[in-house]
């Protein structure tokens, strides 16, 4: 079946005005002001939205029915995600129920799965991943982070970094080197880190945007329990790449796409210049039908895999193709607001990201959390395998050079 | 709806694919472009017989009942092989127009013809060059009087009948004026893909009342150009493929400084940029087709989106595919040129990408519903 035709399925349809309409009244407000106005969220802000969906059973929805999910296809969960992302709801954070769980119930012991999954499900417990190490970033098979066993305890020493709300984290799922024979992806287990352990030390990094989402976490023969090896030992590298098969339809972002190209529109039209708004200059229009033109067509891209998926196939390679195209139509988008905000939206009033604050706006309305976005996802290109990594996977694998 | 199903559109993808790859050969090919006509007169009775000239035709009128689905698997291959038969302007235009807005009579002499492969037809709507006067129609007694130009008529040579856009007292009308009619001229060329093409010049031309086209409006003809466009798109994907799959070929053959040129990573990557850009370009064309096929709300949408970023994939993909080839790319025996002079054409065909983008971002402009067009 086309992608196309996909969509307009009555049942499919039905599916994503339920989200919509959950969305509309069920996520509170004053979360969903700072999240369209661009301003920092706290992480009460982020536990209460998904509690909302725990509630719902939806913050699991793509989970197996033996876990507590509801058996979502790919479809329904791209669909879940594009509607609570133009709704204004807050990133879903996915430490914990996209990458930590998944791993968990698919290769973790019957203890693990009663210890941690509870949590992950409520929220009530944070997770944050550590992956990537100062020499460790695009080429991640480089880890150094070392686990020696112990006795019946793994010890633990290195440094993890670009590590995203490790600050608020009770828990860390790692990559760690437990032995350097062979290939150097064959020595990676995964293991799993109270963040409150003895020599786990947070510290914070201000990203361009000059807020913090990113840590240094510095981990000093740290004691971490032998239970808390998920699966095999020297697997690791093999549960992190089917973490990314797992995630792979979602690496598009149509749903933020669709957001910030409103975002973009309502500031064209909020932007006068020579006495008239920016979506009545010619030059602007055919800007703006740019971004829309490529926001359909990855959409279109998107639901023929997803179509794809749902009648079965389970190619691998939609990650690095979707990724390349979603994160260069991010920016492309957000380029445009700094465009269109010119020199007057340039002031960047971070005090205007607080929310509740009153004083004065500098400048344009709204332009600080347009900044911020656009510093921000200059990392979208970057992070997850830089677009540059993942040009190499697609030519020798797709194309075979 | 269309009387096929999936299927059946698989298996004309099947057999119009290995129609161009066995018996429309690069020999075959430039024997074709070397012809007074331009076109293999061969291939088009072949093409009558194995039902493709029917396949958007009535099934009263001889045709197979298909729609803008089964036109674009047969456009699609036909940018695979670079057909140079009149499929556009017959099919599409003329048999679209006669079809949606011709009358009974019209339909029935028109269609099985079309289907038979023993009529080619094609549309004059463009305004000739500069300053030349578009073409104006009068009514004498029960006939009409035309004058005036049209450019870039495609296959006008060929033509049994050219259909004509005219203006009547301030309205839209199409005609059907055979070109051995009294007044008629034509200037022939070749289009920068080889594929004939004439200047029309009709200098008081009669045309009788039958051959005007009762519901040749403007209207019409404005849902003609939509569903030519992502005939074009279609083309153009086929293209693309090919493109893509020479130059990925070559990458993996030539050598120098001692490997294969496509171990250096600026082509890899290249490479890859085209890839996406084909498979975006394909994406949201079968998207457009699939909502213009059941008229949905946002199919001009789609469309409009869909023409802007197959041309900017054609001309990525065109121009890197010379590119890649290095010297023996600027070469008229090597095809790969002949691929990026047909994507340059479809890239203009019915609106370019600036044309679709402007009408893309003043509707994103006024709101961004789905469907608010």
């Amino acid at each position: 079946m086309l992608g196309i035709d996909l969509m307009r399925d009555p049942a499919i349809q039905a599916f994503r005005a339920d989200v919509k309409q959950f969305c509309e009244k069920n996520l509170p407000r004053d979360i969903r002001d700072k999240v369209l106005a661009g301003q920092h969220l706290a992480k009460s802000d982020y536990v209460r939205w998904q509690k909302i969906l725990f509630d719902k059973g939806w913050i699991v929805g793509h989970w197996p029915r033996a876990y507590g999910g509801q058996d979502w296809t790919p479809l329904q969960r791209a669909i879940f995600d594009d509607e609570t992302s133009k709704a204004g709801a807050p990133w879903l954070t996915p430490f914990g129920v996209c990458y930590a769980g998944p791993v968990i119930y698919t290769f973790g012991s019957a203890q693990q799965k009663e210890r941690y999954l509870p949590g992950i499900r409520s929220t009530d417990t944070w997770w944050c991943q550590g992956y990537s190490e100062p020499g460790a970033g695009s080429d991640l098979a480089n880890i150094k982070t070392r686990a020696v066993r112990d006795g019946d305890q793994y010890v633990v020493s290195g440094q993890k970094t670009w590590t995203t709300m490790a600050q608020w984290a009770d828990m860390m799922f790692a990559l760690v080197r437990t032995s350097n024979d062979g290939k150097p992806q064959n020595g990676i287990s995964f293991l799993l880190i109270d963040m409150n352990s003895p020599g786990v030390t947070v510290r914070p990094i201000i990203s361009i945007d000059k807020c913090h989402h990113l840590n240094e976490v510095f981990l000093d023969d740290v004691r971490v329990p032998v239970e808390n090896l998920v699966g095999v030992e020297g697997r690791g590298w093999t549960y992190a790449k089917f973490l990314l098969n797992n995630e792979r339809l979602l690496g598009a972002e149509v749903g933020k796409s669709t957001r910030l190209l409103h975002q973009l529109r309502q500031t064209m039209a909020d932007i006068r210049e020579g006495g008239r708004p920016l979506t009545d200059d010619p030059h602007w229009r055919r800007r703006l039908g740019e971004l829309r033109a490529r926001l359909l067509a990855l959409e279109a891209v998107c639901n023929e895999y997803l179509a794809a998926a749902e009648a079965g196939s389970t190619p691998g390679l939609e990650v690095s193709a979707l990724k390349i195209m979603g994160s260069e139509l991010i920016q492309g988008i957000t380029g445009a607001m700094v465009d269109a905000l010119a020199i007057k939206g340039l002031v960047y009033q971070t005090e205007g990201l607080e929310p509740g604050w009153q004083a004065p706006l500098v400048g344009v309305p709204g332009a600080p959390g347009m900044i911020r976005e656009h510093l921000h996802d200059r990392a979208t290109t970057i992070y997850g395998g830089a677009n540059e990594i993942q040009r190499n996977i697609l030519a020798k694998a797709v194309l075979g050079l | 709806m269309s009387a096929f199903t999936q299927e059946d559109r698989n298996m004309l993808a099947d057999s119009l694919n290995r129609f161009v790859e066995e018996a429309y050969d690069g020999e075959r090919r430039f024997a074709i472009l070397k012809s007074d006509d331009g076109f293999g007169r061969q291939e088009w009775a072949t093409y009558a017989e194995l039902g493709w000239l029917g396949i958007a035709i009535d099934e009263r009128h001889g045709g197979s009942g298909g729609g803008l689905a089964e036109l674009a698997v047969l456009m699609r291959a036909a940018g695979r092989g670079l057909l140079m038969e009149p499929l556009l302007p017959t099919l599409i235009l003329a048999a679209g127009a006669i079809s949606q807005g011709g009358s009974a009579e019209q339909k029935a002499l028109w269609l099985p013809a079309i289907a038979e492969g023993r009529a080619i037809l094609t549309l004059a709507q463009d305004d000739a060059a500069q300053d030349a006067a578009p073409v104006t129609a009068t009514k004498a007694g029960d006939d009409y009087i035309l004058s005036g130009q049209r450019g870039f008529v495609l296959y006008g040579a060929a033509a049994d009948r050219i259909i004509v856009k005219a203006d009547l007292a301030g309205n839209t009308a199409l005609f059907l004026v055979p070109p051995t009619a009294h007044g008629v001229s034509l200037a022939h060329a070749r289009s920068i893909d080889d594929r004939p093409v004439a200047d029309l010049v009709l200098d008081n031309v009669r045309v009788a009342a039958g051959d005007c086209l009762p519901g040749g409006d403007a209207r019409l003809l404005e849902s003609l150009n939509q569903t030519a466009a992502l005939a074009v798109c279609a083309e153009a994907v086929g293209a693309m493929e090919i493109a893509n799959r020479l130059t990925l070929d070559y990458l993996k053959t030539r050598t120098q400084f001692g490997t294969t040129i496509g171990s250096f990573q600026v082509p890899q990557h290249r490479m890859v940029d085209m890839t996406l850009a084909a498979q975006e370009a394909a994406a949201i064309t079968w998207a457009a087709i699939g909502a213009a096929s059941v008229q949905a709300p946002d199919a001009d949408l789609l469309t409009a989106a869909a023409k802007a970023r197959s041309a900017a994939a054609a001309r990525l993909i065109g121009e890197q595919a010379i590119q890649l080839h290095g010297g023996i790319g600027m070469t008229e025996e090597y095809v790969i040129g002949h691929y990026y002079r047909r994507l340059m054409l479809l890239e203009t065909l019915f609106g370019g990408a600036g044309w679709h983008l402007d009408r893309l971002g003043g509707w994103t402009a006024a709101g961004m519903a789905e469907g608010s067009v």
